[in-house]
């Protein structure tokens, strides 16, 4: 087959799109060599200089086929540069940024590893600021992400694993772990899982977390995600498996515990007894903020008697005249507050931040003078409404989980609030993902995992890995005692 | 691992089955038969139950891979341990009875002026079925977390009133000699037995080392605080625990340094309602697995919802009135249910002694 049949073959297999570029150019000894790649996937500077321009000096002889290895083994100065012959390999090639030299009268072509994505540098990522601690963040390029955990994990035992998902975008994916720790059986559940996935296109890592949770319509987050290369190296280090998707920023780690969400990457770079005052704090956060309007309800509605008699008079007199049902108050107000929420998410941020001040300030000033809502209401949804981002990777859940306690509260009282919240943690006491039960360290109870539980120890404490993510290696830190022995 | 519970687990199964209503209604009951030598009564009632507990865990901890159905087979043969069981199981069931309609009368008297009886049956029995379908990791990891909550609120409310217990209030005791306290802790014998639940986790339970001795201490820890609570119940109230129902509410109430701040009430309500609806789930748990086992049923689903239906109607049927079912239980089901306990308590024994004698003759 001549190198036109093959270019055209290959441009039918593009449908003939424009972003395929074919650059016909010639040997020093006149023969018709071409190469194809796909605009803006490349870097064609390096490309013209390092591969073209080479090749064009370059006589290939009578016999191209013999020639050609030698072409491709100390002429054109790629790092990767391979042999293709297999139709299916030169599409997927050519769509993963390789450019392609195909040399008249020679059966095998050349793949050329040049690729060139636009992408952006790491900076801090917004979803996770630290006042301590390094401010690198992943990025939307694959590569880049993983050259930023290399960075932190320079042994032999951590793996890098490739895999391609998505019929259309051929997205891909790669999965890394520490080989001496995590455990093989969960590399493997992981790994089926992937294989399992049909789709025709992976845009985000979300599409891949929608997939390997075990729970597929739970309301909460079974997969662990993180921007941040020092949270993901630290985590790996614990024996959990980090899958990289190539075009989100976002990383996934399984197995994931609710409790990772209490945690933040500042609590490791502080005093222990700082970080022990922040968990806590997120907890209680967390906690009113989903019970807080419903426990007011509830309060107003059912069990004014057990409100303490000053505290009482207050609320009275505040919501004296109010025309709707504490009920009905609470629920108007989370629902404004929602709007507000979404709409200065949408808007412009120049809007954005005069739509809060708008909302926040005016609205609920001129509705409380108004006499449509009541100061203790507005105060109620304010708190939770802040309280809800101590825990941001939550939020969402912390909202909709408020609405459905405020509806119990209404309902029953005290007691639906309380059977509420046993529901809701037999609820998650029930979930397991990846041998790993989703409230541990708390349910189960482990001991040994309280030292980076709700109470922070230092990290010179911490010498086994902890229990409630399976590993194969136990043993974190050597003990100086064991040291002095020997 | 799965279809196993941990030993802490097993622990608070341990302290669930001695806490439930011996710090609400039990502490009034008892009263109303033993007068001043309640706490004495009380105390007999308690250390019947740590009985139980100390030879069921001997019994699990000799049999962690056998279920109680295998073993009491391997003895008594088929039918011999499904009378065993079933006699249990419809123990358990009566105790489940009668703890919701305890804990509806309680929240009734405690928080609401008018509650219908669906808005309390069916969250409860929601919760009670779901636990108990869901197997026994999540029967464990949800009641492992709820004692947390229970112990702390026990705590709290105990320091409420630590300060201001006057502690001759009932002295001198064994006025009239001991049998106040027995007819007392007849009286109340629905109140024990509730350490039976563990039978039914035998050969579920990663065994620990040391683990009966464990298990005791901590259920002698949960009994040190729930005579702690009472006495301070019965020496805050003095003669007019005769007018009282539920003693968590009153030691949580029950102190004038704080009332500007309000009480506890709130606290003891939230404590109560989950410790009474845990005690509930372990029950369903039990007597459903009994009836699965007996009936060779694939699921636990038909028999907690039968036993739903009936808890419901008898309900009904009592006009979901506690004083009612205390009469009723006092004068017909005291004399049957301490006859269960100490039959168990004596099977249990001799269980246990048969087996160290087998071990015996064989390393002999």
């Amino acid at each position: 087959m001549d190198i036109e049949s093959k270019i055209k073959e290959i441009e039918k297999e593009f449908y003939n799109t424009t972003d395929l570029i074919v650059r016909k150019f010639e040997s020093s000894d006149k023969i018709i060599c071409a190469m194809l790649y796909l605009d803006n996937a490349v870097d064609k500077l390096l490309l013209s200089q390092c591969a073209i321009e080479k090749v064009q000096r370059f006589s290939f002889g009578e016999n191209p086929n013999k020639t050609i290895t030698e072409c491709q083994q100390n002429l054109i100065a790629f790092a990767q540069v391979e042999k293709v012959t297999d139709k299916q390999d030169i599409i997927d090639s050519i769509i993963n940024g390789f450019a392609i030299l195909i040399v008249n009268d020679c059966e095998m072509m050349t793949k050329i590893g040049c690729s060139k994505w636009v992408t952006r540098y790491p900076s801090e990522p917004p979803t996770s600021a630290v006042i301590q601690g390094p401010r690198e963040g992943f990025v939307e390029d694959i590569n880049s992400n993983i050259s930023l955990i290399r960075k932190r994990m320079r042994s032999n035992e951590f793996v890098v694993e490739d895999m391609t998902l998505g019929q259309e975008t051929n997205t891909q994916i790669k999965i890394c772990y520490l080989h001496n720790v995590a455990k093989p059986t969960i590399i493997q559940e992981i790994k089926e899982k992937l294989k399992k996935i049909k789709i025709d296109g992976i845009v985000d890592s979300s599409y891949i977390a929608a997939f390997l949770g075990h729970n597929r319509h739970s309301l909460f987050k079974q997969i662990g995600t993180s921007e941040k290369p020092d949270m993901i190296a630290a985590k790996v280090l614990e024996g959990r498996v980090a899958i990289f998707v190539d075009g989100s920023p976002i990383v996934l780690t399984i197995p994931f515990l609710l409790f990772e969400d209490l945690q933040s990457s500042d609590d490791y770079y502080s005093v222990p007894a700082k970080a022990t005052f922040l968990r806590w704090l997120r907890l209680f956060g967390a906690i009113l903020a989903i019970m807080l309007p419903g426990i007011y309800v509830s309060l107003l509605i059912y069990h004014y008697q057990i409100i303490p008699i000053k505290f009482l008079i207050t609320i009275a007199n505040a919501i004296e005249g109010i025309p709707l049902p504490p009920f009905l108050e609470i629920l108007f107000i989370i629902f404004l507050f929602e709007i507000l929420y979404e709409a200065s998410l949408r808007m412009p941020r120049y809007l954005g931040l005069a739509l809060s001040i708008v909302g926040a300030l005016i609205l609920g000033d001129t509705a409380v003078k108004a006499g449509l809502i009541s100061p203790p209401a507005v105060l109620i949804i304010a708190i939770t409404g802040v309280m809800s981002y101590t825990i941001p990777e939550q939020s969402a859940q912390i909202t909709l989980l408020r609405l459905i306690f405020t509806f119990i509260g209404g309902a029953l009282g005290l007691f639906g609030i309380t059977a509420g919240s046993m529901v809701l943690i037999v609820y998650l006491s029930n979930m397991n993902n990846y041998q790993t039960p989703y409230l541990a360290p708390f349910g189960p109870f482990i001991p040994a995992d309280q030292k980076d539980g709700l109470i922070k120890s230092p990290i010179t404490s911490q010498i086994n890995r902890p229990e409630s993510i399976p590993n194969i290696n136990k043993r974190r830190l050597k003990d100086a005692r064991e040291d002095n022995s020997i | 691992m799965q279809g196993k519970i941990t030993a802490f687990e097993y622990y608070m199964f341990a302290m669930y089955a001695i806490l439930t209503s011996k710090v609400l209604t039990l502490p009034c009951v008892i009263y109303n038969v033993a007068g001043h030598d309640a706490i004495i009564s009380l105390i007999f009632n308690l250390l019947l139950d740590i009985l139980l507990i100390f030879f069921i865990t001997l019994l699990i901890v000799k049999n962690p891979e056998t279920t109680i159905f295998e073993f009491l087979t391997k003895k008594i043969t088929k039918v011999g341990a499904y009378i065993v069981i079933s006699i249990i199981a419809i123990f358990l069931f009566l105790k489940t009875l009668w703890i919701l309609e305890e804990t509806y009368e309680f929240l009734i008297h405690s928080l609401f002026e008018e509650f219908s009886t669906i808005s309390f049956f069916l969250p409860a029995f929601f919760i009670a079925g779901y636990m108990a379908i869901k197997g026994v990791n999540t029967l464990g990891r949800s009641l492992e977390i709820f004692a947390f909550f229970v112990a702390i609120g026990l705590v709290l409310c105990f320091i409420n009133t630590a300060g201001i217990i006057p502690l001759d209030t009932n002295l001198p005791y064994f006025r009239n000699g001991i049998m106040e306290s027995l007819q007392g802790t007849l009286s109340s014998s629905l109140y024990i037995g509730n350490p039976l639940v563990l039978l039914f986790f035998m050969g579920k339970v990663k065994i620990v080392k040391k683990m009966t001795l464990k298990t005791v201490l901590s259920s002698v820890v949960i009994m040190i605080f729930v005579i702690l609570n009472d006495f301070s119940f019965y020496n805050l109230m003095g003669n007019s625990v005769i007018y009282s129902s539920y003693a968590l509410n009153h030691i949580s109430q029950f102190n004038p340094y704080v009332s500007d701040l309000g009480h506890l009430t709130w606290l003891s309500i939230a404590i109560s309602t989950v410790n009474l609806l845990s005690q509930v789930s372990l029950m369903v748990y039990c007597y459903s697995e009994s009836a699965r086992k007996i009936f060779k049923l694939k699921m636990r689903t038909i028999p907690i919802l039968c036993s739903f239906v009936i808890i419901y109607i008898v309900c009904l049927l009592l006009h979901f009135n506690l004083t009612d079912f205390e009469y009723i239980i006092v004068n017909y089901f005291s004399y049957p249910s301490i006859i269960i306990i100490l039959s168990m308590l004596l099977i249990l024994i001799i269980l246990n002694i048969s087996r160290r004698k087998k071990n015996e003759t064989i390393s002999n």
